[in-house]
Protein backbone atom coordinates (compact mmCIF):
# COMPACT_ATOMS: atom_id res chain seq x y z
CA UNK A 1 0.00 0.00 0.00
CA UNK A 2 2.98 2.47 0.99
CA UNK A 3 4.36 1.96 -2.43
CA UNK A 4 1.19 2.03 -4.36
CA UNK A 5 1.13 5.98 -2.83
CA UNK A 6 4.57 6.75 -3.57
CA UNK A 7 4.04 5.62 -7.60
CA UNK A 8 1.04 7.69 -7.15
CA UNK A 9 2.92 10.79 -5.74
CA UNK A 10 5.75 10.04 -8.47
CA UNK A 11 3.51 10.10 -11.11
CA UNK A 12 1.71 13.04 -9.86
CA UNK A 13 5.41 14.67 -9.92
CA UNK A 14 6.08 13.86 -13.38
CA UNK A 15 2.23 14.99 -14.74
CA UNK A 16 3.32 18.24 -12.98
CA UNK A 17 6.53 18.75 -14.32
CA UNK A 18 4.94 18.00 -17.95
CA UNK A 19 2.67 20.32 -17.61
CA UNK A 20 4.75 23.10 -16.30
CA UNK A 21 6.58 22.55 -19.34
CA UNK A 22 3.63 23.12 -21.73
CA UNK A 23 3.41 25.93 -19.70
CA UNK A 24 6.72 27.68 -20.25
CA UNK A 25 6.64 26.31 -24.20
CA UNK A 26 3.64 28.32 -24.99
CA UNK A 27 4.31 31.41 -22.86
CA UNK A 28 7.56 31.15 -25.06
CA UNK A 29 5.13 30.86 -28.23
CA UNK A 30 3.33 33.59 -27.35
CA UNK A 31 6.65 35.71 -26.72
CA UNK A 32 7.63 35.25 -30.37
CA UNK A 33 7.56 38.86 -31.43
CA UNK A 34 5.30 39.50 -34.52
CA UNK A 35 6.87 40.99 -37.82
CA UNK A 36 8.37 44.72 -37.71
CA UNK A 37 6.85 47.19 -39.98
CA UNK A 38 8.70 49.92 -40.89
CA UNK A 39 7.28 53.35 -41.20
CA UNK A 40 7.75 56.17 -43.42
CA UNK A 41 6.56 59.64 -41.90
CA UNK A 42 6.32 62.56 -44.98
CA UNK A 43 6.17 66.09 -43.71
CA UNK A 44 5.29 69.40 -45.06
CA UNK A 45 7.99 71.91 -43.86
CA UNK A 46 5.86 75.05 -44.73
CA UNK A 47 2.13 74.41 -42.69
CA UNK A 48 3.45 71.19 -40.43
CA UNK A 49 0.99 68.63 -42.59
CA UNK A 50 2.20 64.83 -41.76
CA UNK A 51 1.06 61.51 -42.88
CA UNK A 52 2.28 58.31 -42.60
CA UNK A 53 2.56 55.35 -44.76
CA UNK A 54 4.84 51.97 -45.35
CA UNK A 55 8.29 52.05 -45.77
CA UNK A 56 9.26 51.65 -49.21
CA UNK A 57 12.54 51.29 -51.18
CA UNK A 58 14.47 54.02 -51.79
CA UNK A 59 12.93 56.24 -49.02
CA UNK A 60 15.16 58.33 -46.89
CA UNK A 61 15.18 61.04 -44.43
CA UNK A 62 15.29 64.55 -46.37
CA UNK A 63 13.78 63.21 -50.25
CA UNK A 64 11.22 65.68 -51.42
CA UNK A 65 8.02 64.08 -51.98
CA UNK A 66 5.11 65.35 -53.84
CA UNK A 67 2.95 68.32 -53.37
CA UNK A 68 1.59 68.89 -50.08
CA UNK A 69 -2.53 68.38 -49.55
CA UNK A 70 -3.04 71.44 -47.84
CA UNK A 71 -0.45 73.91 -49.01
CA UNK A 72 1.00 72.88 -52.08
CA UNK A 73 4.77 72.94 -50.70
CA UNK A 74 6.90 70.13 -51.05
CA UNK A 75 6.70 67.77 -48.70
CA UNK A 76 9.38 65.64 -47.35
CA UNK A 77 10.26 62.45 -45.52
CA UNK A 78 10.65 63.53 -42.04
CA UNK A 79 11.48 59.96 -40.04
CA UNK A 80 11.65 56.38 -40.43
CA UNK A 81 11.27 54.25 -37.71
CA UNK A 82 10.17 50.84 -36.86
CA UNK A 83 6.99 49.62 -34.82
CA UNK A 84 7.03 46.41 -33.28
CA UNK A 85 9.38 43.69 -33.41
CA UNK A 86 11.42 42.73 -30.63
CA UNK A 87 10.95 46.06 -28.69
CA UNK A 88 12.67 45.90 -25.07
CA UNK A 89 10.74 46.55 -22.53
CA UNK A 90 12.86 48.67 -19.56
CA UNK A 91 12.30 47.13 -16.15
CA UNK A 92 11.23 44.06 -17.27
CA UNK A 93 11.15 41.65 -14.48
CA UNK A 94 11.49 44.91 -11.85
CA UNK B 1 8.89 -9.40 -6.93
CA UNK B 2 11.13 -6.36 -5.46
CA UNK B 3 9.24 -4.15 -3.34
CA UNK B 4 9.47 -0.30 -4.49
CA UNK B 5 11.45 0.88 -1.04
CA UNK B 6 14.37 -1.41 -2.25
CA UNK B 7 14.62 -0.45 -5.85
CA UNK B 8 14.85 3.02 -4.28
CA UNK B 9 17.55 2.04 -2.02
CA UNK B 10 19.40 0.20 -4.94
CA UNK B 11 19.37 3.33 -6.91
CA UNK B 12 20.31 5.56 -4.06
CA UNK B 13 23.50 2.67 -3.36
CA UNK B 14 24.41 3.37 -7.43
CA UNK B 15 23.88 7.53 -7.15
CA UNK B 16 26.14 7.52 -4.43
CA UNK B 17 28.67 5.08 -5.44
CA UNK B 18 28.22 7.04 -9.04
CA UNK B 19 29.10 10.75 -7.34
CA UNK B 20 32.28 8.87 -5.07
CA UNK B 21 33.47 7.88 -8.38
CA UNK B 22 32.91 10.69 -10.46
CA UNK B 23 34.39 13.04 -7.26
CA UNK B 24 37.66 11.17 -7.09
CA UNK B 25 38.49 10.47 -10.69
CA UNK B 26 37.64 13.81 -12.21
CA UNK B 27 35.10 12.38 -14.62
CA UNK B 28 32.36 15.08 -13.57
CA UNK B 29 34.51 17.64 -14.71
CA UNK B 30 34.89 16.08 -18.11
CA UNK B 31 31.56 15.55 -18.50
CA UNK B 32 30.72 19.12 -17.83
CA UNK B 33 33.65 20.21 -20.35
CA UNK B 34 31.72 17.73 -23.40
CA UNK B 35 28.73 19.40 -22.14
CA UNK B 36 29.82 22.89 -22.10
CA UNK B 37 32.18 21.72 -25.88
CA UNK B 38 28.72 20.41 -27.13
CA UNK B 39 26.63 23.69 -26.23
CA UNK B 40 29.21 25.99 -27.51
CA UNK B 41 29.65 24.22 -30.61
CA UNK B 42 26.12 24.45 -31.27
CA UNK B 43 25.87 28.32 -30.97
CA UNK B 44 29.25 28.54 -32.98
CA UNK B 45 27.58 26.79 -35.95
CA UNK B 46 24.86 29.36 -35.48
CA UNK B 47 27.41 32.34 -35.46
CA UNK B 48 29.20 30.93 -38.68
CA UNK B 49 25.67 30.98 -40.59
CA UNK B 50 25.36 34.44 -39.63
CA UNK B 51 28.57 35.38 -41.04
CA UNK B 52 27.88 33.12 -44.29
CA UNK B 53 24.59 34.90 -44.66
CA UNK B 54 25.95 38.16 -44.38
CA UNK B 55 28.76 37.52 -46.48
CA UNK B 56 26.26 36.46 -49.03
CA UNK B 57 24.13 39.66 -48.65
CA UNK B 58 27.38 41.59 -49.11
CA UNK B 59 28.16 39.44 -52.66
CA UNK B 60 24.54 40.20 -53.87
CA UNK B 61 25.17 44.05 -52.99
CA UNK B 62 28.44 44.34 -54.50
CA UNK B 63 27.20 42.02 -57.74
CA UNK B 64 24.23 44.40 -57.94
CA UNK B 65 26.12 47.38 -58.31
CA UNK B 66 27.83 45.71 -61.03
CA UNK B 67 31.58 45.31 -58.70
CA UNK B 68 33.99 43.22 -60.57
CA UNK B 69 35.76 40.22 -58.71
CA UNK B 70 33.28 40.87 -56.50
CA UNK B 71 33.86 37.27 -54.48
CA UNK B 72 37.70 37.70 -54.71
CA UNK B 73 36.51 41.28 -53.03
CA UNK B 74 34.29 40.06 -50.00
CA UNK B 75 37.50 37.06 -49.38
CA UNK B 76 39.63 39.85 -49.08
CA UNK B 77 37.85 42.26 -46.95
CA UNK B 78 36.21 39.59 -44.15
CA UNK B 79 39.94 38.59 -43.28
CA UNK B 80 41.41 42.33 -42.92
CA UNK B 81 42.57 43.63 -39.75
CA UNK B 82 43.86 46.69 -37.88
CA UNK B 83 46.69 46.56 -35.68
CA UNK B 84 46.97 49.26 -32.79
CA UNK B 85 48.90 51.74 -32.52
CA UNK B 86 51.97 51.34 -29.55
CA UNK B 87 50.54 52.02 -26.03
CA UNK B 88 53.75 51.69 -23.85
CA UNK B 89 54.73 54.88 -25.55
CA UNK B 90 51.69 57.01 -25.72
CA UNK B 91 52.76 60.52 -27.32
CA UNK B 92 51.05 61.07 -30.33
CA UNK B 93 48.94 57.72 -29.41
CA UNK B 94 45.94 59.40 -31.23
CA UNK B 95 47.58 60.89 -34.44
CA UNK B 96 49.00 57.62 -35.03
CA UNK B 97 45.63 56.04 -34.42
CA UNK B 98 43.78 58.34 -36.68
CA UNK B 99 46.50 57.83 -39.21
CA UNK B 100 46.09 53.60 -39.31
CA UNK B 101 42.36 53.97 -38.90
CA UNK B 102 42.11 56.28 -41.93
CA UNK B 103 44.89 53.74 -44.00
CA UNK B 104 42.87 51.27 -43.32
CA UNK B 105 39.56 53.20 -44.55
CA UNK B 106 41.44 54.25 -47.52
CA UNK B 107 42.29 50.56 -48.70
CA UNK B 108 38.47 49.26 -48.63
CA UNK B 109 37.52 52.28 -50.40
CA UNK B 110 40.41 52.13 -53.25
CA UNK B 111 39.85 48.33 -53.23
CA UNK B 112 36.23 48.62 -53.95
CA UNK B 113 36.44 52.05 -56.10
CA UNK B 114 38.65 50.45 -58.60
CA UNK B 115 36.21 47.73 -59.30
CA UNK B 116 33.12 49.45 -59.05
CA UNK B 117 31.86 51.12 -62.22
CA UNK B 118 32.49 55.07 -61.75
CA UNK B 119 28.33 55.89 -62.25
CA UNK B 120 28.04 53.94 -58.16
CA UNK B 121 26.31 56.94 -56.13
CA UNK B 122 28.56 57.88 -52.56
CA UNK B 123 25.73 56.43 -50.91
CA UNK B 124 25.15 53.23 -52.51
CA UNK B 125 29.28 52.86 -52.24
CA UNK B 126 29.16 53.39 -48.40
CA UNK B 127 26.47 50.85 -47.72
CA UNK B 128 28.37 48.12 -49.19
CA UNK B 129 31.41 49.24 -47.33
CA UNK B 130 29.05 48.96 -44.03
CA UNK B 131 28.39 45.31 -45.48
CA UNK B 132 31.58 44.31 -46.27
CA UNK B 133 32.58 45.78 -42.23
CA UNK B 134 29.79 43.68 -40.66
CA UNK B 135 30.98 40.32 -42.90
CA UNK B 136 34.68 41.07 -41.28
CA UNK B 137 32.92 41.69 -37.51
CA UNK B 138 30.90 38.44 -37.73
CA UNK B 139 33.64 36.29 -39.25
CA UNK B 140 36.10 37.75 -36.83
CA UNK B 141 33.78 36.24 -34.19
CA UNK B 142 33.41 32.95 -35.16
CA UNK B 143 37.21 32.38 -36.08
CA UNK B 144 37.90 33.96 -32.30
CA UNK B 145 35.32 31.44 -31.07
CA UNK B 146 36.56 28.56 -33.03
CA UNK B 147 40.03 29.80 -31.55
CA UNK B 148 38.99 29.18 -27.95
CA UNK B 149 36.91 26.40 -27.87
CA UNK B 150 39.52 24.18 -30.16
CA UNK B 151 42.67 25.81 -27.70
CA UNK B 152 40.50 24.83 -24.43
CA UNK B 153 39.96 21.54 -25.95
CA UNK B 154 43.33 21.27 -27.10
CA UNK B 155 45.02 21.96 -23.52
CA UNK B 156 41.91 20.72 -21.39
CA UNK B 157 41.56 24.15 -19.85
CA UNK B 158 37.89 24.22 -18.02
CA UNK B 159 38.32 27.53 -16.71
CA UNK B 160 38.75 28.59 -20.53
CA UNK B 161 36.03 26.68 -21.63
CA UNK B 162 33.35 27.81 -18.31
CA UNK B 163 34.25 31.21 -19.40
CA UNK B 164 33.70 30.98 -22.99
CA UNK B 165 30.05 28.98 -22.25
CA UNK B 166 29.11 31.57 -20.09
CA UNK B 167 29.76 34.59 -22.50
CA UNK B 168 28.27 32.59 -25.43
CA UNK B 169 24.36 33.84 -25.03
CA UNK B 170 25.79 37.59 -25.20
CA UNK B 171 27.91 36.57 -27.98
CA UNK B 172 25.43 35.17 -29.93
CA UNK B 173 22.69 37.96 -29.30
CA UNK B 174 25.22 40.58 -30.72
CA UNK B 175 26.14 38.24 -33.78
CA UNK B 176 22.33 38.37 -34.55
CA UNK B 177 21.57 42.12 -34.20
CA UNK B 178 24.48 42.29 -36.78
CA UNK B 179 22.94 39.96 -38.84
CA UNK B 180 19.64 41.85 -38.93
CA UNK B 181 21.80 44.76 -39.16
CA UNK B 182 22.65 43.72 -42.76
CA UNK B 183 19.27 44.55 -43.68
CA UNK B 184 19.20 47.74 -42.57
CA UNK B 185 22.26 49.01 -43.83
CA UNK B 186 21.07 46.85 -47.61
CA UNK B 187 18.21 49.03 -47.16
CA UNK B 188 19.27 52.39 -45.96
CA UNK B 189 17.27 52.90 -43.27
CA UNK B 190 18.16 54.57 -40.02
CA UNK B 191 19.54 53.06 -37.24
CA UNK B 192 19.14 54.05 -34.16
CA UNK B 193 22.69 55.36 -34.10
CA UNK B 194 21.68 58.00 -36.66
CA UNK B 195 19.68 59.80 -34.33
CA UNK B 196 22.54 62.44 -33.88
CA UNK B 197 22.38 62.74 -37.55
CA UNK B 198 18.54 63.02 -37.64
CA UNK B 199 18.65 66.16 -35.00
CA UNK B 200 21.32 67.87 -37.40
CA UNK B 201 19.15 67.31 -40.42
CA UNK B 202 16.19 69.08 -38.69
CA UNK B 203 18.27 71.74 -37.63
CA UNK B 204 19.72 72.33 -40.58
CA UNK B 205 16.10 72.71 -42.33
CA UNK B 206 16.84 76.34 -43.27
CA UNK B 207 20.27 76.54 -43.58
CA UNK B 208 21.98 79.07 -45.48
CA UNK B 209 24.70 77.57 -47.16
CA UNK B 210 26.41 73.81 -46.43
CA UNK B 211 30.10 72.86 -47.07
CA UNK B 212 32.44 70.20 -46.68
CA UNK B 213 35.19 70.98 -43.56
CA UNK B 214 36.44 67.58 -44.02
CA UNK B 215 35.97 63.75 -45.96
CA UNK B 216 32.17 62.66 -45.46
CA UNK B 217 31.33 65.32 -43.15
CA UNK B 218 29.08 68.47 -43.60
CA UNK B 219 28.76 71.32 -42.03
CA UNK B 220 26.06 73.77 -42.73
CA UNK B 221 24.80 77.53 -41.34
CA UNK B 222 21.41 78.32 -39.49
CA UNK B 223 20.05 81.31 -37.86
CA UNK B 224 18.24 80.76 -33.92
CA UNK B 225 16.81 83.98 -33.05
CA UNK B 226 20.16 86.22 -33.60
CA UNK B 227 22.54 83.28 -32.60
CA UNK B 228 24.27 81.88 -35.96
CA UNK B 229 24.60 78.24 -35.58
CA UNK B 230 26.81 76.04 -37.67
CA UNK B 231 25.63 72.50 -37.46
CA UNK B 232 27.80 69.42 -38.79
CA UNK B 233 27.26 65.75 -39.23
CA UNK B 234 27.87 63.14 -41.95
CA UNK B 235 27.09 63.12 -45.36
CA UNK B 236 24.04 60.81 -45.96
CA UNK B 237 22.06 59.24 -47.25
CA UNK B 238 24.62 56.47 -46.90
CA UNK B 239 25.96 55.10 -44.34
CA UNK B 240 28.89 56.74 -42.68
CA UNK B 241 29.83 58.55 -39.68
CA UNK B 242 32.30 60.46 -41.32
CA UNK B 243 34.90 62.65 -39.79
CA UNK B 244 33.22 65.05 -37.24
CA UNK B 245 35.91 65.93 -34.93
CA UNK B 246 37.74 66.90 -37.66
CA UNK B 247 35.29 68.92 -38.96
CA UNK B 248 34.73 70.63 -35.56
CA UNK B 249 38.02 71.44 -35.35
CA UNK B 250 38.24 72.86 -39.04
CA UNK B 251 35.32 74.82 -38.28
CA UNK B 252 36.83 76.55 -34.84
CA UNK B 253 39.79 76.97 -36.21
CA UNK B 254 38.08 78.97 -39.67
CA UNK B 255 36.05 81.08 -36.99
CA UNK B 256 39.24 82.24 -35.23
CA UNK B 257 38.27 80.07 -31.90
CA UNK B 258 35.40 83.11 -32.04
CA UNK B 259 32.74 80.18 -30.79
CA UNK B 260 30.78 80.50 -27.87
CA UNK B 261 29.55 76.65 -27.93
CA UNK B 262 30.00 73.32 -28.88
CA UNK B 263 27.60 70.87 -28.22
CA UNK B 264 27.35 67.36 -29.27
CA UNK B 265 24.12 65.11 -30.08
CA UNK B 266 24.99 61.70 -30.07
CA UNK B 267 23.40 58.14 -29.20
CA UNK B 268 24.24 56.69 -26.21
CA UNK B 269 24.21 53.13 -24.18
CA UNK B 270 21.32 52.60 -22.07
CA UNK B 271 21.49 51.01 -18.65
CA UNK B 272 19.53 48.02 -17.99
CA UNK B 273 16.64 49.52 -16.74
CA UNK B 274 16.56 53.11 -18.41
CA UNK B 275 13.97 54.15 -21.40
CA UNK B 276 15.06 53.87 -24.56
CA UNK B 277 14.47 57.35 -26.12
CA UNK B 278 15.31 59.23 -22.76
CA UNK B 279 17.30 62.13 -22.61
CA UNK B 280 20.06 63.12 -20.90
CA UNK B 281 22.60 66.64 -20.96
CA UNK B 282 26.16 67.02 -19.72
CA UNK B 283 29.54 68.15 -20.18
CA UNK B 284 32.35 66.92 -22.48
CA UNK B 285 32.29 65.22 -25.91
CA UNK B 286 29.93 62.22 -27.04
CA UNK B 287 30.93 61.02 -29.28
CA UNK B 288 31.74 56.63 -29.38
CA UNK B 289 34.86 56.79 -31.71
CA UNK B 290 38.18 54.89 -30.88
CA UNK B 291 40.00 58.15 -29.75
CA UNK B 292 40.89 60.69 -32.75
CA UNK B 293 37.71 62.15 -33.48
CA UNK B 294 37.03 62.77 -29.62
CA UNK B 295 40.62 63.98 -28.52
CA UNK B 296 40.36 66.35 -31.93
CA UNK B 297 37.02 68.21 -30.42
CA UNK B 298 38.21 68.13 -26.66
CA UNK B 299 41.62 69.70 -28.13
CA UNK B 300 39.89 72.78 -29.87
CA UNK B 301 37.62 73.47 -26.96
CA UNK B 302 39.88 73.45 -24.77
CA UNK B 303 42.67 75.98 -26.82
CA UNK B 304 39.73 78.54 -26.88
CA UNK B 305 38.21 78.00 -23.33
CA UNK B 306 35.02 76.81 -25.39
CA UNK B 307 32.41 75.21 -22.93
CA UNK B 308 31.92 71.87 -24.46
CA UNK B 309 28.46 70.17 -23.73
CA UNK B 310 26.62 66.93 -24.81
CA UNK B 311 23.11 65.36 -25.13
CA UNK B 312 22.44 61.93 -25.77
CA UNK B 313 19.65 59.75 -26.48
CA UNK B 314 19.63 56.79 -24.98
CA UNK B 315 19.29 53.14 -26.52
CA UNK B 316 20.76 49.40 -26.12
CA UNK B 317 23.29 48.28 -28.30
CA UNK B 318 21.38 46.09 -30.35
CA UNK B 319 18.73 48.90 -31.09
CA UNK B 320 21.44 51.38 -31.77
CA UNK B 321 22.67 49.52 -35.22
CA UNK B 322 19.31 48.08 -36.45
CA UNK B 323 16.53 49.83 -37.71
CA UNK B 324 15.45 52.77 -35.34
CA UNK B 325 12.98 52.40 -32.89
CA UNK B 326 10.20 54.74 -32.79
CA UNK B 327 10.46 56.34 -29.00
CA UNK B 328 14.13 57.05 -30.66
CA UNK B 329 12.90 58.77 -33.60
CA UNK B 330 10.27 60.87 -31.36
CA UNK B 331 12.94 61.21 -29.10
CA UNK B 332 14.73 63.46 -32.01
CA UNK B 333 12.21 66.03 -31.74
CA UNK B 334 12.45 66.48 -28.45
CA UNK B 335 15.94 66.83 -28.64
CA UNK B 336 15.70 69.62 -31.33
CA UNK B 337 13.87 71.86 -28.84
CA UNK B 338 16.41 71.06 -26.28
CA UNK B 339 18.98 72.02 -28.90
CA UNK B 340 17.08 75.04 -29.64
CA UNK B 341 16.42 76.16 -25.89
CA UNK B 342 19.63 75.58 -24.65
CA UNK B 343 21.23 78.14 -27.94
CA UNK B 344 18.44 80.63 -27.12
CA UNK B 345 20.25 80.85 -23.29
CA UNK B 346 23.45 82.02 -25.43
CA UNK B 347 23.49 86.07 -26.05
CA UNK B 348 22.00 87.14 -29.20
CA UNK B 349 25.11 87.58 -31.96
CA UNK B 350 26.81 84.42 -30.11
CA UNK B 351 28.49 81.07 -32.18
CA UNK B 352 27.54 77.74 -31.74
CA UNK B 353 29.26 74.44 -33.09
CA UNK B 354 26.21 71.71 -33.18
CA UNK B 355 26.92 68.29 -34.20
CA UNK B 356 25.28 65.36 -34.65
CA UNK B 357 27.09 62.28 -34.61
CA UNK B 358 26.35 59.36 -35.38
CA UNK B 359 26.27 57.11 -38.75
CA UNK B 360 23.69 59.01 -41.12
CA UNK B 361 22.46 55.80 -42.72
CA UNK B 362 19.21 57.28 -44.62
CA UNK B 363 19.21 60.60 -43.26
CA UNK B 364 20.52 63.65 -45.99
CA UNK B 365 21.47 66.97 -44.89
Amino acid sequence: MEGDQMYFIMSLAVLAGMLSALAVAAITMRKKEEEPKFVTVVKCPSCGYEEKRDWKEGDFVGLVQGPCPKCGAHMKVWSIYKVGGEEEKAKEGL
Amino acid sequence: MQQPSNILDIITQIMFMAFLFMAFTGADARLRMYIWAKNIRMKMEEIKGLAEESEKETLDVLKKLNVKNADQIVKRLKEFFHINPVDIEPTDITKRMAHILRTGQERWEKILSENMPEDVPKAQKHNALVLAEITNSLHTIYKLIRHYLLTALKTNNFFLMMQLWMIMPMITKMSKTLREAVDTFKNCRPVGDSVGPLVAYRLLENKKRLWRPAKDTVAGEVEIDGRRVIVVKAEGPGATVGNPGEAIQKVVEELGGNVDLILTIDAALKMEGEDTGSIAEGSGAAIGDPGPEKIAIERVATKYGIPLEALVIKMSAEEAITDMPESVAKAADEAVRRVVERIKELPPGSTAVVAGIGNTCGVAQ
